[in-house]
């Protein structure tokens, strides 16, 4: 973050600075005083040393796969909107944000079944989007999304079949960061696999096998636990089809790979929490929510509705 | 960028971003934080402000200090250079002009090619901010570095340019309260509050001035007379608690450095105290008062009218967009030829530096009658005990030495105020009222040598009491401002001429501001800074003006029943910042206003329309999740001029709607409002 950068040079700054008065102040008589700025100024200039020494971390940089997607919006209003505003789409959302489109986009996540029948329902769709394009357009992800390996860019695709299968106020970009995490959690049966007795055990649970479409803000618990542990393996396979060309690719993204469990926790947690109130929806929802608090941010009331974008409704386009 | 979260395999908890999973030493990290966070809740418990602004306070004392003592050894320097060079003429000159040439030259270079925004006071544009108005990167952390390092090469060439440092030092402790503010807030972790951060920014005001002059009364009423319009109660604690802070640290490492025994004013005076003056002196304190109150209208008319001839001339204004170290050089080349102290400066006391004009200005014995049978000498080198020797002239006396001087000053004033350099200008305003009392009161004095009640106990006239009445006078006058009374006791310590200084700058003000624009207001009106003016008197028939004469009536509306095509179109061909949403196109009901990012943001992520035969419209987008901001306050066309004024600025608003019945009728911005109230005061000729 900027801001941080400009704390932790300040920091240095004024401690050289206190260093520097304190040899001005030097008067042999009084040693303390020179002596507490010589103090103050070396412990500043060594806190901010250190401070700044570590953050030399690896960064990673995903890849915005952007300006995409355009088949979506109108012509008429993207022509307009690509002549006249291009270039105000740029607005850096701050973190905290994303991590909570994020988490919205998760645990709004639909049962795969209703996924399996919109990939059927578009197979006719004209746009090859079962194909293993890498480039496959992502709408309102010139914000920084992830993405950079393959598996992202096939598992976009799969979030565009959800997104096409949901109603019209559905939010793409609330996808878009998304994507990695989603990618990450159905990687392929492997990193998964650690994940069978949470599976197992969620699945032997039942719930309603029909996700009820999540309204308003508040997803309903049913589809939060959705896809971590109700997929029975076989639809894993079924979802693993549409990745058969990316899933290759995954030996070469050893990163993703170490993301997607650490990525994948989440869900099982998640389950975990929704195990215990698997019986109850509505009223419980707030708890629920504050208990998450997806993951340490509150709602704010400025920030774009979450879920309602994937209202699925099974019968929308038949 | 986004973040990832992740958890640590066998931890539990909430996730963390995998930035921090990633790093170095997460235990030690974690226990860092852990230590930080403890540090936070007994740190803060008591409440958060309370450390920011003693941050601040002493911060701000600290860089006064050190820019002071690095100023105090560059002038010594200099006065060694000047006195060890010799007796030639030529190189005695170009030791005197090529000092202030260069540092004059390099201050302008310098912050000018950092920032554009760091030359002239500062003050001007901070009240503009304070306002409401968003004046992007005036506040950025990185123009403090340009902005300090211009003000100590402009204050070490010292009296021969004749400037202070009042201004950016206020600009200078706002800026470090931004940035503090931005530290408060990571470290407090809430999100940014505009309000708090403008409480901030009020008390860095305060902070500033009182840390220049170690006053901490006057500093916060200064700042409050000069920079607000309107000042809420609440903020009086924090100006005086970070002020105190500021004006304590400021003497106490003056302590430190074995300048000062304790802590003391500074600049310290003997009047005498049990009869400071007689009765009947009051009225020429009143009468010196609203002298300076003429001349201080004189004194901001030419400066205006300077300050724009500069701006609008084209050989200058060609200079000054091309080279402003050039024009800056040569300025100062000028005011150094005037006071180079063998020529011209003998009757300027141009050896003085600002402070020892006011340690001889405000000396407690009349010049005019120990000099009436004497004729002491001028000494060969500044007399650090007998610094008013400096103002006699066997020829011309004192009276035309301080005459020479107010004359040549005022000019010369003038034309350092356009010099595109950090600086103050406060200082030498003071300077110049304290000349002003200072020849009045030697004229009194030579009228009256053995005082004016005659008979009894003769007190004699002290000119020193007028010159404190002169300085806080003028300033006050120029200022607008009647806390600068206050300021000059705070500097010498007296207060036993509380009565007839206040007077005197009273009277000033009176003429003062019924002629003329402050310094501060004059400059926003050259600069023509986003500002809303007040309005002047009731005579006017300001109550007549009503909303509905003045209000922006084309506005741009967006039905929520419009369809998107057509919204776009409208986003495209215009360029507001917000738009006005009504309810539909016929209704016009106004029911908020949309932001043209987030709507820009919506129309670019806009989903297909899947129903079939249904045409999207705007309504659909605002399901989707575009913001929309209620309309919280409206006006109506019936509101008067006067009720508008008051809400925009109690509220530091920039515009607001108007309605009537409900519908959106128009808008009232300050740049309505401004041509309203200019059009009050100047009538546009009827066509």
């Amino acid at each position: 973050m900027a801001d941080e950068k400009t704390f932790r040079v300040g920091f240095i700054v004024l401690g050289l600075f206190l260093l520097a008065l304190g040899t001005f102040l030097m008067s042999h008589d009084r040693p303390q005083v020179y002596g507490t700025f010589y103090a103050m100024g070396c412990i500043m200039v060594i806190g901010g040393v250190v401070w700044s020494m570590c953050q030399c971390y690896p960064k990673i940089t995903f890849v915005p796969a952007d300006s995409d997607f355009q088949g979506i919006l109108s012509p008429k209003a993207l022509g307009l909107l690509e002549n006249g505003l291009a270039a105000e789409t740029k607005s850096p959302q701050p973190p905290y944000v994303r991590l909570w489109e994020e988490a919205a986009y998760d645990q709004s996540l639909p049962d795969f079944s209703h996924i399996q029948m919109k990939v059927m329902g578009y197979r006719e769709d004209p746009r090859p989007l079962l194909s293993a394009k890498p480039d496959q357009p992502q709408p309102g992800a010139s914000d920084g999304g992830g993405g950079g390996p393959c598996d992202a860019r096939g598992w976009m695709e799969a979030a565009v079949v959800i997104h096409r299968g949901s109603d019209e106020d559905e939010e793409e970009r609330n996808l878009t960061p998304s994507r990695p995490s989603l990618q990450a959690c159905l990687q392929g049966p492997a990193p998964l696999a650690s994940f069978q007795d949470d599976l197992d055990v969620d699945c032997s649970e039942g719930g309603s096998p029909k996700p009820s479409p999540p309204e308003g803000e508040k997803p309903h618990c049913p589809p939060r636990e959705p896809w971590a542990c109700k997929c029975p393996p076989e639809r894993f396979y079924d979802f693993a089809l549409i990745d058969a060309p990316t899933a290759e690719d995954a030996p070469p993204e050893g990163q993703q790979r170490d993301t997607a469990p650490s990525g994948c926790w989440q869900p099982s947690q998640r389950a975990k929490k929704d195990e215990e109130k698997a019986s109850d929806t509505g009223t419980e929802e707030p708890e629920q929510e504050e208990e998450d608090l997806y993951y340490g941010l509150p709602d704010s009331p400025g920030d774009p509705l979450p879920d309602k974008e994937l209202g699925f409704e099974p019968d929308a386009q038949a | 960028m986004e973040e990832l979260v992740g958890l640590r395999e066998g931890s539990s908890g909430s996730p963390v971003s995998l930035r921090e999973l990633w790093g170095p030493c997460p235990r030690i990290r974690r226990g860092i934080r852990g230590g930080l966070e403890w540090l936070k809740q007994t740190l803060f418990r008591v409440g958060e402000d309370w450390y920011f602004l003693m941050t601040l306070g002493v911060l701000m004392a600290l860089i006064s200090y050190t820019m002071n003592f690095a100023i105090e050894r560059v002038v010594q320097a200099h006065k060694w250079l000047y006195r060890e060079i010799g007796d030639s003429h030529l190189l005695r000159y170009l030791s005197w002009t090529v000092y202030p040439v260069a540092l004059v030259s390099f201050s302008s270079g310098f912050s000018q090619s950092i920032t554009p925004f760091s030359g002239g006071s500062g003050i001007p544009e901070l009240k503009t901010i304070l306002s409401g108005v968003v004046l992007e990167d005036y506040l950025d952390i990185k123009n403090f570095g340009a902005k300090v390092a211009g003000l100590t090469c402009t204050l070490a060439a010292g009296s021969t340019i004749f400037l202070g440092k009042v201004g950016p030092f206020v600009h200078l402790s706002v800026m470090m309260a931004a940035y503090l503010g931005r530290v408060h807030t990571k470290a407090i972790g809430e999100s940014e509050n505009k309000s708090k951060q403008n409480e901030m920014l009020v008390a860095a005001a305060a902070v500033g001035v009182a840390t220049v002059f170690a006053a901490p009364f006057s500093g916060v009423l200064f700042s409050i007379e000069v920079m607000s319009s309107h000042f809420s109660v609440w903020d009086y604690w924090r100006g005086f608690f970070a002020a105190t802070c500021g004006a304590f640290m400021f003497r106490l490492l003056a302590v430190f450095n074995s300048e000062q025994e304790t802590i003391t004013f500074l600049y310290k005076t003997s009047f005498r105290v049990e009869v400071p003056f007689d009765l009947p002196e009051i009225f020429f304190f009143v009468a010196l008062g609203a002298i300076c109150g003429v001349l201080s209208c004189a004194y901001l008319f030419c400066q205006r009218t300077f300050l724009g001839f500069v701006k609008t001339n084209r050989v200058l204004s060609k200079l000054l967009a091309t080279s402003k170290p050039l024009y800056s050089a040569l300025v100062a080349l000028v005011l150094a030829s005037i006071t180079y102290p063998p020529g011209v400066g003998r009757f300027l006391a141009s050896r003085l530096s600002m402070n020892e004009h006011l340690d001889s200005l405000f000396d407690n014995h009349s010049w005019a009658l120990r000099t009436r049978n004497s004729s002491p000498p001028w000494p060969e080198e500044l007399d650090p005990q007998n610094l008013w020797l400096e103002w006699y002239h066997p020829r011309f006396t004192i009276f035309g030495t301080l005459a020479f001087f107010l004359v040549m000053k005022f000019w010369m004033l003038i034309l350092a105020t356009t010099i595109p350099i950090p600086a103050g200008y406060f200082m030498p305003v003071f300077i110049f009222g304290a000349a002003i009392g200072r020849l009045i009161g030697e004229a009194i004095a030579f009228a009256f040598p053995e005082g004016i009640v005659a008979g009894g106990v003769t007190n004699p006239i002290m000119p020193g009491g007028y010159a404190l009445a002169g300085a806080a006078a003028f300033s006050g006058a120029v200022t607008h401002t009647i806390s600068t009374a206050l300021l000059a006791f705070e500097l010498t310590g007296q207060i036993v001429h509380a009565l007839p200084v206040l007077m005197a700058v009273l009277a000033a003000n009176a003429i003062a501001q019924s002629c003329q624009p402050s310094f501060y207001d004059g400059t926003i009106i050259v600069k023509k800074l986003p500002y809303l003016p007040w309005i002047r008197g009731r005579k006017i028939s300001s109550h007549r003006v009503i909303v509905g004469h003045f209000m922006n009536c084309t506005i741009t509306t967006l039905a929520k029943d419009t369809p998107l095509d057509e919204v776009a179109r409208v986003v495209t061909s215009t360029d507001l910042a917000t738009y006005f949403l009504v309810e539909s196109t016929e209704s016009q009901i106004l029911v908020g206003t949309v932001g043209r990012v987030h709507l820009v943001q919506a129309l670019q992520a806009e989903p297909p329309s899947w129903a079939p035969g249904h045409r999207q419209c705007l309504q659909d987008l605002l399901a989707g999740g575009c913001p929309l901001e209620p309309v919280t306050l409206q006006l109506s066309p019936e509101t008067s001029l006067h009720q508008a004024h008051n809400l925009f600025e109690l509220l530091n608003l920039q515009s607001l709607p108007v309605t009537s019945l409900g519908r959106a009728v128009g808008s009232v911005s300050w740049v309505e409002l401004t041509k309203a109230i200019s059009n009050l005061t100047n009538p546009p000729a009827p066509k």
